[in-house]
């Protein structure tokens, strides 16, 4: 009788751990803002939470919120995700990210964006509070693609700037491209946009003012500008790869599925117990040129051999 | 039991192979241990070389894309060419932020940058530059690691195109070295990293704490590394960032001046000790699982039997006394078992005799225990018949009977000089008859009377056969064998005997004897707590009548026929007569008296007192005469005796003179019808009540002349008040007029008196003053006597009564030179009483103060004490001394001595202060010093109706 005590001892401390693990916890959830565009960042931020090992539903919930043109939605659903008392939320695009760092300063939030441009980070390698993330370095990238654009049309004279107001992120950007246009003697026009509604007027504005091309900012519909570019024969330039996809002539920005991978990283370290102020700021490190030769050829650009030997994607 | 023994042998054996085991284990790990950790260092130590060379080589493989780049002739190449192939190492070398290239004079020719705008041509001169000196020197320059925005780790190299080139500056991103950091793999949770020259974390997996500029300084490995570069610090334990406990081995980057780290948790390096120790556990279980079976198989075997054993001792013990132990296990405990059979053989051998001695005792305790039972009955009946000695004599010869096997028993008490039969048991009533009318004498013929005389148990062990038994009649009437004689004995004296008989032939044991004994003592107790018990209420008797004649006396002072009835009754009670006379002597004559009694008797008859009747000869010989038989008197002494006993069936006489002053006043005669002696008890008893007799007819006479004398004095007592009265009154008449006719005289009416006439005339009138007071005192005294006086009752106010004597006193004092004073406190209550005799008293008592006062003062002072005034009258006088203070408040009574005779004074006057104070239900007291003073003190009722009325 002893015997069979001591098995069945054996067997309950063998077992018992991993049942009791799994069935209490309950799931932890990651809310979502999106201060612009949510693809490909939305899609792109599952699937590398996924190689992490999370799965839907199962492992893990989404709080998705996004908002495409009434940016003034932010606050309202930062709001939602701090009252769903969310494990962490992850904050894309400048808006987002300030209306999330506004609606709480306990939920930890992971941003992915121009935070650091906006000096909303106070110390890269020790940030304050609730608040880390990744940033794209996509003001002085757009130095860089004022400098790309001059080479593919040296003619150039003036070139628009398509800012949208709402974005703070639009003064550092406007600074870094203001400057850059000065070193390569072009004209810098900025058209100040409230919403995407007026995306269309923008275009035709730059048609009538014979600008040489337009620099549009990322938080801005990036499909909808690109193929509006198309339409009025623009050259245009922007930060995410489904521009120059869609149309736009180039593209150079952060890898965004990079970016997303670390992002999804923290995101995991934060709900295993991390603090966010042992988790600096990260800079994106892997960047990508995307260069549309259709467009180009639309356009009557010739793109030199050197110049598409710099590209990483080229579509034809 | 069950459990210990059985237990006692698993635990020794599994200890014995726990021992073995653990000893065994113990030493196996502790060489495992040594071995694992040598072979743990020299893998780590390796891994670290490894892992160095890893990193090491992903620097000299930029170093070498550049080198690809920068050839001698490259510098002379168009400038969008050498862009071009910047661009394209940039491509290739993603670390890479920045490439310069520098012309041989170190100026800036072509800058390429990933974020930044390209530029061509600047020229800036960046000749004195560390890289470009030190690749100009070496070929070959890596610059120390820096943070940009003290997060990001980047470090500058530079490689020189050829002798006559330029030098390429590269800026490489750090965080790259992460993908080479991150794929070294040390064991399962070991990991590598690379400290810079300063301690500052340049490359770890968790590129976090690169970014956060940690300082590994603070490890003690890294420390020690970094203090000791050169030499070859041991492998050793330590702690990681995180506190855990790691196995820490680095290798160096001399060209970098690098460190690379290669940690593995000490309990990962340890793995291999502690799967040996689980192993050693799991042998260590199985051995003991296998020492627990043999063990326990052992037991078995062991306890097996000697639970046998124990369940047939309990079987044994439980008084199966047949049961008997098999087992053949063919060693000691078989050797046991047969011992305990035999035991449990000689148990069952001595529990037989034990119960046959257990009957004997339950039998000898059932006899005790009848013995006791008949003692206490005995005992109750004594307890219960205090009077009456037969009820314990027939309760002590039954029991003795029937607890000593005898057929009958029987007691006999000593009376009238021999034993006779008191009480019987068993006996046929016809045998009792003729055994009721022996008398035994103490003798060697009787049992009884042997019994008696030798004061012992006597037994007669088969009397009708026995030569010298001489009433073998008795024996034989009640068909007797075995007789025994227990003798009732108090203080010595053989008051009775106990027999017990047998009809048949059996001594009585020893141990009857003894009960018989106890018995005897019994019978003994009871008779004595009888005689006792009678004693007493005898005696108790005696003084209730003695005590009822003199009740009777008490009651009767002057008639004395109560008290002889009294005496004559209480002789017929006491005296064994039940006929009872008092016979007085009247001159010549005696007189019947009084007579009680079922005997005829003359009472008032006369019979002359001469020596020949009973009473006569009693009363004239002055002493008690006790006539036992009529019959055995002489006729010629005692005719009249004689005569009066035939004509009254008299047969015994007993008469006690009644003596007064040495003559008889009469006697107490008892008559009894039979002949017989009165005891001495009883003849003291009757001249007890003769005295008494005499007692109560000297009181009656005494009484009466009492009587007559205090009656006869009353009457002269009230003539003589009556007298004193009258004569005052008479007195006074005619002294009035002598005063009134004085007065009138010395007042000249009657025309003028001569000078000599006047002072005769005012002595006259003085004079007769003092004779009017004396004759009031003598009146109101009088008066006092015959009890006429009464008492005027109203109400009065002791303040008014005190000023009105100081007001008439006054003079007198002041005439003395004294000084006369009251203290009499305001607010004293109005008192009831007759007011002018009270004032009479204290004017009385001041004029007397005054009197004998001559010198100091007199004071007159009243108080309110318990209900009453308190009045006194204190003087500065003579005094008095103590034993005439009694006296002057008699009647004429005055201390006498000069002093006072020259005062004058009729000496009534106290007396009567004290009959009105009396009357008032007050008291009159003095205090006195004699040569001090005096201090009269009154004291009455404030409210004095109520004891007026009581003292009428």
């Amino acid at each position: 009788m002893r015997r069979r005590h001591l098995l069945a001892l054996a067997g309950a401390s063998a077992a018992s751990p991993m049942l009791a693990a799994n069935a209490q916890r309950p799931l932890p959830r990651v809310g979502v803002l999106m201060g612009g565009d949510p693809e490909p960042t939305w899609t792109l931020f599952r699937k590398a939470m996924a190689d992490l090992g999370y799965v839907e539903d199962r492992t893990i919930k989404y709080e998705y919120r996004v908002a495409f043109a009434g940016r003034d939605e932010l606050p309202a659903m930062a709001a939602e995700l701090v009252a769903l008392n969310v494990d962490v939320i992850v904050a894309v695009l400048t808006p987002a990210i300030n209306a999330a760092r506004a609606a709480t300063t306990k939920i930890p939030i992971v941003f992915n964006g121009g935070a650091v441009e906006t000096g909303t980070v106070s110390s890269i390698a020790r940030p304050d509070g609730n608040f880390t993330g990744v940033s794209g370095a996509t003001s002085i990238l757009a130095g860089k693609s004022v400098q790309l654009f001059h080479e593919i049309k040296p003619a150039t004279k003036a070139l628009g700037l398509l800012l949208n107001e709402p974005d703070p992120f639009r003064v550092p950007l406007q600074r870094e491209v203001e400057t850059a246009g000065k070193a390569q003697q072009i004209e810098i026009v900025p058209i100040m946009l409230k919403g995407r509604d007026e995306l269309p007027a923008a275009y035709e504005e730059i048609v009538r003012r014979r600008l040489d091309g337009v620099l549009v900012q990322p938080s801005l519909p990036q499909e909808i500008a690109a193929t509006l570019a198309v339409k009025n024969r623009v050259a245009a330039v922007s930060f995410r790869r489904e521009f120059a996809l869609a149309g736009g002539l180039i593209s150079l920005g952060a890898d965004q599925a990079d970016i997303c991978r670390t992002v999804a990283g923290y995101v995991d370290r934060v709900l295993k117990g991390a603090r966010t102020a042992d988790l600096p700021v990260q800079q994106a490190t892997k960047f990508e040129l995307v260069v549309n030769q259709r467009t180009a050829k639309a356009l009557g650009l010739a793109l030199s051999p050197m110049f598409l030997a710099r590209a990483n994607e080229i579509v034809e | 039991m069950k459990r210990g023994l059985f237990l006692k042998y698993v635990v020794l054996f599994v200890g014995l192979v726990t021992a073995v085991l653990v000893i065994n284990v113990a030493l196996d790990l502790y060489f495992v241990y040594q071995e694992n950790r040598r072979a743990s260092i020299e893998v780590q130590q390796e891994k670290a070389e490894a892992a160095a060379q890893r990193i090491e080589s992903f620097v000299r493989e930029i170093e070498r894309q550049i080198g690809w780049v920068a050839q001698a002739q490259w510098a002379d190449l168009p400038v969008d060419q050498r862009r071009f192939d910047y661009v394209r190492l940039q491509r290739q070398v993603p670390a890479i932020t920045e490439l310069i290239q520098l012309d041989r004079q170190g100026r800036e020719q072509l800058k390429v940058s990933r974020l930044n705008m390209d530029v061509v041509g600047s020229g800036t001169d960046l000749s004195k530059e560390p890289p470009f000196v030190g690749a100009i020197a070496d070929g070959v320059w890596f610059g120390p690691v820096y943070f940009r925005k003290e997060s990001e780790p980047y470090m500058t190299m530079a490689v020189a195109h050829g002798r006559r080139g330029g030098v390429t500056v590269a800026d490489v991103n750090l965080k790259f070295i992460w993908d080479v950091v991150s794929q070294i793999k040390v064991g399962k949770d070991g990991y590598a990293y690379v400290v810079g020259p300063q301690g500052r974390l340049v490359a770890h997996p968790d590129i976090s704490l690169v970014l956060r500029g940690t300082d590994m300084k603070r490890l003690p490995q890294v420390a020690a590394a970094l203090a000791a570069p050169d030499k070859d610090v041991p492998v050793g334990d330590s702690i990681n960032l995180a506190g855990v406990s790691v196995l820490s081995a680095h290798a160096d980057i001399p060209a970098l001046k690098w460190l690379v780290f290669v940690e593995v948790p000490t309990r990962e390096a340890q793995q291999p000790v502690i799967n040996t120790g689980l192993r050693a556990l799991a042998l260590l279980v199985l051995g003991l699982l296998i020492a627990a079976g043999a063990g326990a198989l052992l037991a078995r075997r062991m306890v097996v039997p000697i639970r046998a054993m124990q369940a047939g001792a309990e079987r044994i013990g439980s008084g199966e006394l047949s049961h008997r132990l098999t087992i053949k296990t063919g060693d000691e405990l078989e050797a046991l078992a047969n011992q305990f059979n035999r035991s449990a053989a000689a148990l069952e051998e001595s529990y037989a005799t034990l119960e046959q001695r257990v009957e004997d005792r339950t039998r000898e305790l059932q006899e005790s225990l009848e013995q006791q039972t008949a003692t206490a009955g005995i005992l109750r009946v004594i307890s219960q018949s205090p009077t009456d000695v037969e009820p314990v004599l027939q309760s002590v010869a039954d029991a003795a009977a029937g607890l000593c096997r005898a057929d009958e028993a029987a007691v006999f008490l000593f009376k009238d000089g021999a034993y006779r039969w008191a009480a019987s048991a068993h006996i046929a009533s016809t045998y009792v008859d003729v055994v009721k009318g022996e008398a035994f004498t103490p003798g060697n013929d009787s049992l009884v009377g042997r019994t008696a005389l030798q004061g012992t148990v006597v037994q007669i062990e088969d009397a009708p056969n026995d030569p010298e038994y001489g009433r073998r009649d008795l024996a034989q009437l009640g068909g007797a064998h075995t007789l025994i004689g227990i003798p009732l004995q108090r203080e010595g004296d053989t008051i009775g005997v106990m027999v017990l008989t047998r009809r048949y032939v059996e001594r009585f044991s020893d141990q009857h004897i003894e009960i018989l004994k106890v018995f005897a003592d019994q019978a003994v107790i009871a008779i004595q707590n009888v005689r006792l018990f009678t004693e007493l209420r005898e005696s108790l008797e005696q003084q209730t009548a003695t005590a009822e004649v003199l009740r009777v006396i008490s009651q009767s002072p002057t008639d004395v026929q109560p008290v002889l009835r009294a005496v004559v009754g209480a002789a017929r009670r006491f005296c064994g007569a039940d006929d009872a006379m008092i016979v007085l002597c009247d001159n010549d004559d005696q007189l019947m008296a009084t007579h009680e009694g079922s005997m005829p008797a003359l009472v008032g008859t006369r019979i002359p007192l001469d020596r020949s009747s009973t009473t006569g000869r009693a009363a004239l010989d002055r002493q008690t005469i006790h006539v036992p038989d009529v019959a055995l008197l002489d006729p010629s002494e005692h005719a009249q005796t004689i005569e009066l006993a035939e004509k009254t069936k008299v047969r015994a006489l007993l008469a006690a003179p009644m003596l007064r002053e040495g003559g008889a006043i009469g006697c107490v005669l008892l008559r009894k019808p039979e002949a017989g002696a009165f005891t001495s008890r009883q003849i003291g008893l009757l001249e007890t009540f003769a005295a008494q007799a005499v007692i109560a007819i000297e009181n009656v006479r005494l009484f009466t002349e009492i009587q007559e004398k205090s009656h006869q004095l009353e009457v002269a007592s009230q003539h003589k008040s009556q007298f004193l009265a009258n004569m005052s009154h008479e007195l006074r008449t005619p002294l009035n007029a002598i005063i009134g006719y004085t007065e009138m005289m010395a007042d000249g009416l009657y025309g003028d008196v001569p000078e000599k006439a006047t002072a005769v005339l005012e002595r006259v009138q003085a004079n007769g003053r003092h004779l009017l007071g004396l004759i009031n005192d003598v009146l109101d005294l009088s008066k006092i006597e015959a009890g006429q006086l009464v008492l005027a009752m109203e109400e009065y106010s002791v303040a008014d009564m005190v000023a009105t004597v100081l007001s008439a006193t006054e003079s007198l004092a002041r005439t003395k030179g004294l000084t006369l004073g009251s203290d009499v406190p305001a607010g004293l209550p109005t008192g009831t009483g007759d007011a002018r005799r009270l004032t009479q008293v204290l004017l009385n008592l001041v004029g007397n103060a005054i009197k004998f006062t001559d010198r100091g003062s007199v004071e007159v002072r009243a108080a309110e004490v318990d209900g009453r005034f308190e009045l006194s009258v204190v003087d500065t006088g003579f005094g008095i001394a103590p034993e005439d203070q009694a006296k002057i408040f008699e009647e004429f009574q005055q201390v006498d001595n000069t002093s006072t005779r020259k005062k004058g004074g009729t000496g009534l006057g106290l007396s009567i202060s004290r009959r009105i104070v009396e009357l008032h239900g007050g008291r009159i007291t003095v205090e006195s010093d004699v040569g001090k003073g005096s201090t009269f003190k009154v004291t009455v009722p404030i409210n004095a109706s109520a004891i007026k009325e009581a003292a009428q």
